[in-house]
């Protein structure tokens, strides 16, 4: 809910298709009817106060809302040309960024906490600001410098131990 | 009345609990002026390292971030018409226009006073107000919190997304989701596929770090080369002589801000945008035309959106119903607590409410006071580029996570929410409604089933009892209001759309 949203509002308000629109609205369609064949698999119509009545009403929510979705979306004309949805949804900065993520997740296990983030966040800092490897150096170690002092020291939150720490 | 003082002073004799919410105030103003970090975000992300403190320290460090979160967006909004949160996006119409005449530093202050203003109104009411409220809904049956919580969920649905359809998919993708697990009457198991992790349900602190943080932090992605301008400051306290003149226009408007913070699904945004147009229709002389640095139109803004604060605490205390998002992610603090928001919370723990609204009044003063010093310094940092700053978050809120439960599953799921999250928010949904419904879809399942079980599972009978009752009836009759407003409003706009 931040600016962002209103931009994404005004182009959502202009009447073309996003990229790759019209397959997600029907992938969520298709899980909405997944979702209300599960609900049903709980307890049927077996009685009103049964474990399944909400999960159904809810359910038969949104498979009639990602009807209407799929309705309005797919009346929409095409997106124009230059739009791609690896611009517009997955550009390579943002894929770039998830593996990170991912790769940081992965070694946080492994190194431990300490090595593990300021190796994040040396990489992250470097690729995304592009700044010299002093600044992500410096800002990495005072990054993690703070982390660690307000949240281990003061909060004492337990944060992960790798193989290599333990 | 004494005890109810003894209780509201709490937070201001203790040391631990005043410093407390003078940190969080003062870090609510960064986060709030910063885009890209939002109040709900910070929030949520707080939970997760407050969860094991007592309950008050917790609750005074998030009403302090509430609070200067919301006066924080004003900050960039005037200094480099970039609003830091929702609320402020109105206050950047006349705030910046101001700045580029030269005036930030007049902004800047008039904003912050006003701010006080409005939330000193909304704490008023939230004073006056609750209690009756309170009151008023202990007389209600477990229909009536039934069609409560489906009101609140339809108007965050209705109101918070681009299409009436959108929000309700998101309403019920919530509530769905807030199902997985032990049936809590049954210990049935529903939507778990017969793995362990999912008897407990959807970690729903990791779903909202990852639908509020690391989806926001994907879409920054998309932003990260935009850059600041700079802005000179000069005097920034107001004359007593303009507060003074400006003191029934923000009356107004504080009180416009309250009635629309306290409606569940709506919060500062839509509050200041109600209170700009009041403020448009009712001032017939502004100091500049709306919209080119009118005094006026920066004021309604900025007092509307933290009256908003004071009205969004209504329903949170007395219904156990959110206000708006940050409310509903506060809910989720008071359950972790062991503490049930709603009529009983001023019968059984008066306290906490006293607290919370002492609490409140306490930030509200330190937004006035971090608020009028330090804003050359502060420039400086909300100026922190998105590439240093959006990693760090990231870390926030895999550390937020994982300390839930000490478990890197619940990393995934947040990773998860958040990849999903940012896919919706790309095709113009929005997130707020998933988490509410994570949040009242089990007080929405419980209520409509021990309401069932009341009349012994006859479906004609339970429908009866939705209009025969007057509370239920009103109830029933606001939802089928607002059903058909909502249809017939998003026909309108779609017509407009063609017509376009």
């Amino acid at each position: 809910m931040e600016t962002t949203t209103q931009t994404d509002h005004r182009e959502a308000s202009a009447r073309t298709r996003k990229p790759g629109e019209h397959l997600f609205v029907a992938l969520l369609l298709l899980v909405s009817i997944l979702a209300f064949f599960l609900s049903y698999g709980i307890s049927g119509f077996a009685s009103i106060s049964a474990p399944g009545t909400l999960p159904l009403l809810a359910s038969s929510v949104l498979v009639a809302s990602a009807l209407t979705i799929n309705r309005e979306v797919w009346s929409l004309p095409s997106p124009p040309p230059d739009q791609s949805f690896a611009h517009m949804l997955t550009p390579t900065v943002l894929i770039n960024f998830f593996a990170l993520g991912l790769i940081y997740i992965a070694i946080l296990t492994l190194l431990g906490f300490i090595p593990a983030t300021f190796t994040y966040l040396f990489v992250a800092t470097l690729y995304l600001h592009r700044q010299g490897w002093l600044l992500a150096f410096f800002v990495s170690v005072n990054s993690l410098a703070i982390i660690y002092i307000v949240f281990r020291l003061i909060f004492k939150v337990i944060l992960p131990e790798g193989l290599l720490e333990s | 009345m004494s005890q109810a003082l003894e209780y509201f002073s709490i937070g201001w004799m203790d040391p631990q609990l005043f410093f407390l919410t003078a940190i969080g105030t003062f870090a609510g103003i960064y986060i709030g002026a910063i885009p890209g970090l939002s109040v709900t975000m910070a929030v949520s992300i707080l939970i997760s390292f407050t969860f094991s403190w007592d309950v008050n320290e917790a609750l005074a460090l998030m009403a302090g971030v509430f609070m200067g979160g919301v006066y924080g967006g004003s900050r960039t909004a005037i200094l480099l018409n970039i609003p830091g949160a929702p609320s402020a996006l109105v206050t950047a119409l006349d705030g910046y226009p101001l700045a580029l005449k030269g005036d930030a530093g007049r902004a800047i202050g008039l904003s912050t006073v006003m701010s006080f203003i409005g939330g000193l109104v909304g704490i008023l009411i939230l004073m006056i107000a609750a209690p009756i409220i309170s009151n008023f809904t202990l007389a209600f049956a477990p229909r009536d919190y039934f069609l409560l919580a489906a009101l609140g969920l339809f108007l965050v649905g209705s109101l918070s997304a681009e299409s009436l359809s959108k929000g309700m998919f998101c309403g019920a993708l919530g509530v769905l989701l807030g199902m997985v697990g032990l049936d809590p009457l049954t210990a049935e198991e529903r939507f778990t596929f017969d793995t362990l992790e999912l008897t407990s349900g959807i970690p729903y602190i990791a779903a909202m770090i990852g639908f509020f943080g690391f989806a926001e932090i994907l879409v920054q992605l998309h932003h990260l080369d935009v850059k600041p301008v700079r802005q000179n400051l000069d005097k920034i306290l107001p004359s007593l002589s303009l507060v003074k003149k400006y003191l029934p226009l923000s009356l107004r408007t504080s009180s416009i801000g309250v009635i629309v913070g306290a409606l569940p699904g709506t919060g500062g945004d839509i509050a200041s945008l109600l209170a700009y147009d009041h403020a448009k229709r009712s001032v017939k002389s502004p100091t500049a035309k709306f919209g080119e640095g009118a005094e006026e139109g920066l004021i309604a803004a900025e007092t509307a959106n933290n009256a908003a604060v004071g009205g969004a605490y209504i329903p949170m205390l007395t219904l156990g119903m959110p206000g708006d998002a940050v409310t509903a992610v506060i809910i989720g603090a008071l359950f972790i607590h062991g503490i049930q928001p709603g009529p009983l919370m001023l019968t059984e723990t008066p306290h906490l409410f006293w607290f919370t609204v002492g609490n409140l009044t306490l930030a509200n003063l330190f937004v006035l006071i971090f608020g009028l010093t330090g804003i050359s310094i502060f420039s400086r940092i909300v100026q922190c580029p998105k590439g240093i700053l959006l990693p760090l978050i990231f870390v926030l809120c895999v550390v937020g996570t994982y300390a839930i439960q000490n478990s890197l599953i619940d990393v995934y799921w947040m990773l998860g929410c958040g990849f999903l999250g940012y896919f919706l928010k790309r095709y113009g949904f929005q997130v707020a409604p998933i988490i509410l419904g994570i949040i009242l879809g089990p007080l929405m399942d419980v209520s409509f089933r021990r309401a069932a079980l009341s009349v012994q599972n006859d479906i004609s009978q339970l429908l009866w009892e939705f209009v025969s009752n007057p509370v239920s009836l009103v109830l029933t009759s606001a939802i089928f209001v607002l059903l058909i407003t909502s249809v017939i409003k998003s026909r309108q706009q779609k017509a407009a759309e063609r017509a376009d």
